[in-house]
């Protein structure tokens, strides 16, 4: 008999004993996080704009100018483009004979002339201002190969700063035989007026300065020459009679 | 012979009774086990159920208890079988009669009457009772640290679930911020486009009225120019039609010198005259 009682006082002792536990609780719902472009039925989606690209002016249209030459019983118009602060470069031909020169900016405000300088090696002249240059355009150490893509801005015929591009397609005499070093001919259209435009390559450094033209072939002074005439200010003119005659 | 047959009786019966309670504690296993799920399945999330630990911990406990001795006493039965068997066998060796059940308990039997009586072995009971309460009290350990570890996870998920929702929140405002900012981006950029053009023709408006203004003033100095020679052709004239009026009084060379005067003043008037209509004639 007290065999049989232990095991049942243990048992139900046993059994007696009972804890308590916490059943799980599922996490809270969450608002959905899936980006709203992915959402099929587009309520969440926000309508995003597309910017509008931006047309602005380019550094190198900063750096043209627009040159008005008065004299000679007439009015001419010519393009030029900075290299520094106060000085900014030109055809010869173009300030030639003037009486006065008016030079404006790519946004049409006035820069008065200080002074100016024929170049007699080729058909160049730097001109140097009262008030600062908006901007410039650096100057590429060597002249283009033959087939570089070069790129003209100025003021055809007088009229809103133009951008043309081409290539470069060979070295050849000057035309006008104001030089005897070989000129760059390109193909980027050029019209009177934009004489003395820059010649810009990829890199956006000057190349040559545009001065000609002759059928489709425009011809422009290499950069070189303008590097040997800015490391010689001797080779300079300080006067051009009408037409750029020294 | 009549204490022999007395101890297997009471060894049968004692095997039963373990088989018996061996059971009865099973069933109080599965019993615990099925009212504990009950009680879970029963429960609200997060709410409480019972765990019947004691049914289940303790019997299980005595489920192993009981089918161990009953396997043991099983194992007497035999080799009292076995041995009473023997002793009807010619040559056979005395048995010393089963005075005591608790000796059969102890996982072996008195082969000779010579040998010294064993003490009962109760040792294996005494540490598989030990080991199953130290496994027992480990399960009950681990079920509260996991009960604990869950209700500390069940807590940072909310938190976590919590900051996200409000993250999410951030994030839609943000977007839709960042599209209106596009936007006035866009806005900005065609206002700007515009006035980039814009500057493009009042640049070349103010030119091209600057080209006009020059070519007045050309064409004004021109003019004035050939007012100038217009005023000293009319001059000279007039002064050589002084010399004629009084030619008496004249000298000739001077009349002629005057009259050659006034064809050069008035031819270069004429001809400065000439380039000014040439001009204004386009």
């Amino acid at each position: 008999m007290k065999s049989v009682i232990m095991p049942i006082g243990l048992l139900l002792c046993t059994v007696g004993l009972a804890g308590c536990g916490l059943a799980p609780v599922p996490p809270p719902s969450v608002v959905s996080t899936r980006p709203a472009e992915n959402d099929p039925s587009g309520t969440t989606a926000t309508p995003v704009a597309q910017p509008v690209a931006s047309t602005g002016f380019t550094a190198y249209e900063r750096a043209a100018l627009r040159v008005r030459n008065v004299g000679c019983g007439e009015v001419a118009v010519g393009s030029g483009f900075a290299i520094s602060d106060h000085v900014f470069v030109t055809n010869r031909h173009v300030i030639g004979g003037a009486a006065l020169l008016q030079v404006s900016t790519y946004d049409g405000h006035d820069i008065e002339v200080a002074a100016t300088g024929a170049v007699v090696i080729a058909d160049l002249a730097l001109v140097w201002t009262k008030q600062p240059l908006p901007a410039t355009i650096p100057l590429a150490t060597e002249n283009p190969v033959v087939g570089a893509n070069v790129t003209a801005v100025g003021f055809p015929l007088g009229g809103r700063l133009t951008t043309t591009r081409g290539k470069v397609l060979k070295y050849a005499p000057d035309p006008v035989g104001w030089s005897s070093l070989p000129m760059l001919v390109n193909d980027a259209p050029i019209e009177h007026g934009s004489s003395g435009s820059p010649l810009i390559n990829e890199a956006g450094r000057l190349v040559g300065v545009a001065y000609a033209g002759e059928g489709n072939s425009y011809y422009a002074v290499p950069v070189e020459v303008l590097h040997q005439v800015l490391s010689n200010p001797s080779d300079y003119s300080r006067s051009a009679a009408c037409g750029g005659v020294l | 012979m009549v204490g022999d047959q007395g101890g297997v009786v009471r060894l049968e019966r004692a095997a039963r009774g373990y088989a018996v309670w061996a059971l009865i504690n099973v069933g109080l296993v599965v019993a615990g086990g099925f009212l504990t799920l009950a009680t879970y399945n029963a429960a609200s999330p997060g709410g409480q159920y019972v765990l019947f630990i004691g049914a289940i911990g303790g019997g299980l406990l005595f489920a192993i208890i009981n089918g161990v001795r009953y396997f043991l006493t099983l194992s007497a039965l035999i080799r009292v079988t076995e041995a009473a068997e023997r002793l009807g066998e010619p040559g056979g060796t005395k048995t010393k009669s089963w005075g005591n059940l608790d000796e059969l308990q102890g996982f072996g039997s008195q082969e000779s009457t010579s040998e010294p009586q064993r003490p009962s072995r109760r040792w294996p009971y005494i540490v598989s009772i030990v080991i199953l309460c130290l496994i027992s009290a480990g399960l009950g350990a681990g079920f509260a640290y996991s009960t604990n570890s869950a209700q500390e996870w069940r807590a940072s998920a909310t938190r976590t679930s919590d900051d996200l929702a409000t993250m999410t929140k951030q994030r839609d405002g943000l977007k839709a911020q960042a599209g209106d900012l596009q936007t006035k981006l866009s806005d900005m950029t065609t206002q700007f486009n515009t006035a980039t053009d814009r500057i493009r023709s009042l640049s070349n408006e103010k030119a091209q009225a600057g080209d006009q203004a020059a070519s007045f003033a050309t064409l004004l100095v021109m003019s004035q120019q050939v007012t100038k020679e217009m005023d000293l052709c009319i001059t000279d004239q007039q002064n050589f039609m002084s010399y004629l009026a009084n030619y008496r009084a004249s000298e000739y060379t001077s009349a002629m010198n005057s009259a050659r005067q006034a064809d050069t003043d008035c031819n270069r008037a004429r001809a400065d005259s000439n380039a000014l209509s040439k001009k204004l004639g386009g």
